[in-house]
């Protein structure tokens, strides 16, 4: 066999890239469906504008789709990916955690207002992100 | 860790992606332990060494 045949090898490897991105698309129908589902429930803004068991049926989808999610994923994912992720999600936690501290001593402080836990877990979503690109684009 | 993978796969004429498949890693994770950027797990080294017909010491050299 030359460099370009396709071998078993690579069969086996693009079938379960295309098994991936199948996995993927699933997952990201699920959240979406989810998430039209929760816009064309809510009337307004703030608590009370959804109805109470859209609200119950909307969390658990959410929590539904990334705990299997989550769990396909990193099934799914050789053990480098599962290495990249690791360190990206234990970055990402830590980051968390010292955004959590630093915010409510300065909160307490006075010199900042109190913590946003949409802010916290934007930081912490993008300390991961960029954790995991720098761990791909290392190698 | 050093390693004689890349040439392995080159006496084969295999590209990392076919490496890849008949182990069952992407052809990202072959590029890693090749390049000494990442260090297999005894199982990934098993299916190396089984698969080149070699023990696990030929292909890989912890000492240098």
């Amino acid at each position: 066999m030359t460099g370009n045949d396709i071998g078993e090898g690579t069969r086996a490897h693009r079938a379960g890239n295309r098994r991936f991105g199948l996995g993927m698309l699933i997952l990201i129908a699920l959240a979406g469906a989810i998430g039209v589902s929760l816009h064309l429930m809510r009337h307004g803004s703030g608590p009370g504008s959804i109805p109470p068991l859209g609200a119950i049926a909307v969390a658990i989808g959410f929590t539904l789709v990334i705990a299997v999610g989550g769990w396909w994923g990193f099934r799914a994912v050789d053990e480098v990916e599962q290495r990249y992720s690791m360190i990206a999600a234990t970055v990402g936690f830590f980051t968390q955690l010292a955004a959590v501290m630093a915010w409510t001593v300065l909160w307490i402080g006075g010199v900042m207002t109190a913590p946003s836990a949409f802010a916290i877990l934007l930081a912490s979503a993008l300390a991961s992100v960029i954790a995991y690109a720098a761990l791909r684009i290392r190698g | 860790m050093n390693n004689r993978l890349r040439l392995l796969r080159a006496e084969r004429g295999w590209s990392q992606e076919e490496l890849g498949g008949r182990v069952g890693v992407s052809r990202q994770a072959i590029n890693a332990v090749e390049t000494g950027k990442y260090d297999p797990s005894l199982p990934l080294a098993f299916r190396l060494a089984r698969l080149f017909g070699c023990p696990i010491e030929e292909i890989f050299d912890d000492r240098k």
